[in-house]
């Protein structure tokens, strides 16, 4: 009945980047699967998908019959590598004090040996982006690959810039005073952030004029930098990555960068099944992360489990995301409960992959197998939707890594009676 | 271990073809998931006034109560969790104090509690519902079927056995909690003081039982002593001293756990269940031997330090030593697919689906005590019932019924169909 843990942690330390995966039912994602396929992988990318590929000799072969290969998936926000124990602080980097943190940089603070990733990409998941909140400008996402041992080697360098803010949600429509007080900081926060995105294209233009920053102290340094980095962020056109998931939230945020002219991932999106056709008509990218949450009293039962359907229906196209660490792996049931609640599955699967990507801005690199791109390649014996199935082999960038964890080391010695 | 019934209803029927109307019939079910050893094909289930009366393959001529078609679907056993704190009006803790067995939560239960429909509506009919962990011998815990909207008297499960929630590390150690709240420092602030706060309790408890003895024994001697004071805290403890309370014990490492099991056999006690237990798979022998049971999580990990030597392995591990295992929710939210927690044991160290399915309707139900009256599938059994539009431990299916003792309290393409205004969007091509 026990599948031996030792035959899982086969790990496999090839140092080629060269493999060829022979006899596989290769799910592409941006076309129809192919059976008996061969994927060939050279150079950590995918050089050819398909029936006759033939296999260069002496390229490391990887029997995968009775297997289905996938693209690694992408979780679209996470907190990877920047929290371990969430209750000891110590141990935990996600979250700068003050307003104005456009400066900082997630890949400044991302522990390549957390435990947290491997845990994660044994469940197939990659690549995630991992995100800096705190403030109203939480800093720069960095989107890595989950295999590596220094962040440089780990980052995926095509990746945009995003940058988060960082409205707080409202609380319980209650009509309390704690609700009012929110949605008068609410404005104020909106109307801060207007001010601070116009000081920053001032500061900006005043750095390239060659203006170092003019005030003293600490503080009002670290404030210029910011200013500066923002100002920058908006001169590139990058799109700004926005948790929203109340109704009104996420409305205000559309006016907001219709006002302001900005691109926006809008993440999260609990309540956009209210408001699904706004979004399809809107110039921005979606990442859906609110499957896993009960209903406020008012809503249907299976409210979170049917929104990515409404959104689908409504020609919405989105990604998913966890905005976790701990329970990235858990990213594929996401989609799972979304097709269990209409969401046709060939989307759900391109969510996890190809529309995430595109959200992500690494489409051209990311998210099928398809030649050229980065071999981030899953087998599975089943289906990678279902709860009990489990990658036999996950490549990263054409190396296949190895499948312990934390979780399978401290299980090991007592597995066996 | 498939096969066919061989009940045979229609003979049934004939010697009894008056139903009364207040039955239901399950009929054609693709299959039953009985969690009593059988799996079984195409049969019908008939339940009369609240109970199951007959699986078997062949249809009733006629019937005169619900016929749910079951063509397409697949029944378990209502799911039951052993570890939740829903529809108490936030009452979870009485944390004013360190030991507090006194309070009961059956004081706070809401039975028109919305959570208790959205539980209904993942196929779970029963819960446990406890007393929180801030303290370390808190309230009397509930276990209710989950009848939304009935009188709290017909929620709770009499017969089921008494049960009280004890906590060890870090939680009434309140290391977690910030410094200014009222109640951040307080004793124990070690596990060394939680240990201590037991015994303390218990040796106040025997003092009170024996004050209460040389009473006893004053008046059968035929004198007239002054009684002592009656303690309801005291008293609940004896009753957890004389097992009439069984203990269900939050626990996350494997030291605290060995700790707690040793200091109940020092009072000649048993800990009924060992709850959370995340390190409970490097103990246990240990935890087989005292015949504790455990009910843990499906796989959280990693949001205390305690919780961070965790692996999903664990209730393969504890299930392989004999150890009596549950998959619970401690959420209102996870309450609603303990289905898909169930099947995670499955990918974490590859227990066979059936016995996946154990452990959310029949070892947790043998963990409170009720599975002479519900957890599995049988003749005889409470008619608590959900049935799934395919496997249930694949995460594809829906629940589209659920049966409290024979009652539909949760029916889909009602709940659909009652939908307005934008809800609508949700559910636009219903196929049931």
């Amino acid at each position: 009945m026990r599948t031996c843990l030792c035959a899982l942690l086969l790990a496999a330390a090839a140092s080629s980047q060269d493999l060829a995966i022979t006899g596989v039912t290769a799910h592409p994602v941006s076309s129809p699967a192919v059976e008996e396929a061969t994927i060939l992988v050279q150079d950590g990318l995918i050089a050819a998908v398909g029936r006759e590929v033939p296999v260069p000799e002496g390229v490391e072969v990887l029997e995968g019959r009775g297997l289905h290969a996938y693209p690694g998936m992408i979780d679209g926000w996470t907190s990877l590598g920047l929290t371990e124990i969430r209750s000891v602080r110590g141990t935990v980097d996600v979250r700068e004090l003050g307003d104005w943190n456009a400066a900082l940089r997630a890949a400044a603070a991302i522990n390549p040996f957390s435990a947290h990733i491997p845990v994660a990409r044994v469940n197939g998941i990659t690549t995630a982006l991992v995100v800096p909140r705190g403030g109203l400008v939480g800093g720069v996402a960095a989107c890595i690959e989950l295999h590596g041992r220094t962040v440089p080697e780990m980052l995926v360098s095509q990746a945009l810039p995003l940058r988060e803010l960082d409205i707080p949600a409202p609380p319980v429509r209650d009509g309390s005073e704690e609700e009012k007080e929110y949605w008068r900081k609410a404005e104020e926060d909106w109307v801060d952030l207007e001010r601070h995105l116009e000081r920053a294209r001032r500061a900006k233009r005043l750095r390239d004029l060659g203006l170092e920053h003019p005030a003293q102290g600490p503080v009002e340094a670290r404030e210029w930098h910011s200013l500066v980095a923002t100002g920058r962020h908006l001169d590139a056109g990058h799109p700004w990555l926005l948790r929203a998931d109340r109704r009104e939230h996420i409305l205000a945020a559309l006016r907001f960068a219709r006002k302001h002219d900005l691109r926006l991932v809008l993440a999260g999106l609990r309540d956009a099944w209210q408001v699904a056709a706004r979004l399809a008509d809107s110039p921005h990218a979606f990442l859906v992360g609110s499957v896993f949450r009960l209903p406020a009293e008012d809503e249907p039962y299976d409210a979170s489990y049917a929104m990515p359907a409404v959104l689908h229906r409504a020609g919405v196209r989105f990604g998913f995301m966890t905005g976790s660490s701990a329970g990235v792996r858990n990213l594929p049931y996401m989609a799972a409960m979304a097709v269990a609640h209409g969401l046709p599955r060939d989307t759900a699967v391109k969510a996890l992959t190809l529309h995430t990507a595109g959200a992500l801005g690494i489409e051209k690199t990311h998210g099928s197998l398809y030649p050229g791109k980065v071999a981030d390649i899953v087998l599975y014996p089943g289906d990678p939707l279902d709860v009990r199935v489990s990658p036999r082999a996950v490549i990263i960038r054409g190396r296949r890594v190895s499948l312990e964890t934390r979780h399978t080391r401290l299980a090991e010695p007592f597995l066996e009676k | 271990m498939r096969r066919s019934a061989p009940v045979c209803l229609l003979v049934l029927l004939a010697a009894r073809p008056a139903l009364p109307a207040q039955g239901v019939l399950i009929r054609d079910l693709d299959r039953v998931h009985t969690c009593a050893g059988e799996v079984l094909e195409d049969v019908s289930i008939l339940v009369v006034r609240g109970r199951i009366v007959a699986i078997g393959a062949d249809l009733p001529g006629e019937f005169s109560g619900r016929v749910i078609d079951g063509r397409g679907l697949e029944a378990t056993p209502g799911l039951i969790d052993a570890h939740s704190h829903i529809a108490i009006q936030g009452g979870v803790n009485e944390g004013t104090d360190v030991v507090t067995p006194e309070v009961r939560i059956e004081d706070v239960l809401d039975p028109d509690s919305d959570q208790i429909q959205r539980a209904l509506a993942g196929g779970t009919t029963a819960a446990h519902i406890m007393h929180g962990s801030a303290n370390v011998i808190g309230g009397q815990n509930a276990v209710v079927k989950l009848k939304w909207k009935r009188p709290v008297d017909e929620m709770v499960i009499s017969d089921a056995p008494r049960s009280v929630k004890f906590a060890l590390g870090e939680n009434p150690k309140r290391s977690n909690m910030r410094r200014r709240r009222r109640d951040g420092r307080r004793f124990p602030a070690t596990r060394m003081g939680v240990e201590a706060v037991v015994r303390q309790a218990f040796d106040g408890a025997l003092a009170y039982r024996e004050r209460w003895q040389a009473y006893s024994r004053a008046r059968e001697a035929g004198r007239d002593p002054v009684p002592p004071r009656r303690d309801l805290r005291k008293e609940a403890l004896v009753d957890i001293l004389e097992g009439r309370l069984r203990i269900h014990c939050h626990c996350y490492r494997a030291d605290e756990i060995l700790m707690m099991l040793q200091l109940a056999e020092e009072y000649g006690i048993r800990v009924a269940v060992l709850h959370h237990a995340l390190e409970a798979y490097r103990v246990a022998p240990e935890i087989a031997r005292h015949g504790a049971g455990v009910s843990t999580f499906a796989d959280w990990w990693g949001y205390k330090f305690e919780a961070y030597d965790a692996t999903p392995y664990n209730a393969a591990i504890l299930h392989d030593h004999g150890v009596l295992t549950s998959i619970n929710s401690d959420s209102a939210d996870h309450i609603r697919r303990l289905n898909l927690e169930a099947a995670k044991s499955v990918k974490y160290g590859g227990l066979d689906p059936e016995e996946a399915l154990h452990l959310v309707t029949v070892d947790p139900a043998r963990q409170l005590g009720i599975d002479a009256r519900t957890g599995t599938l049988e003749k005889g059994k409470d008619a608590d019932i959900a049935l799934w539009t395919g496997d249930p431990l694949s995460s594809r299916s829906r629940v589209v019924f659920t049966l409290v003792e024979g009652e539909v309290l949760f029916d889909r393409s009602a709940d659909v169909a009652a939908r307005e205004g934008v809800r609508r969007v949700l559910s636009p091509e219903e196929d049931r």
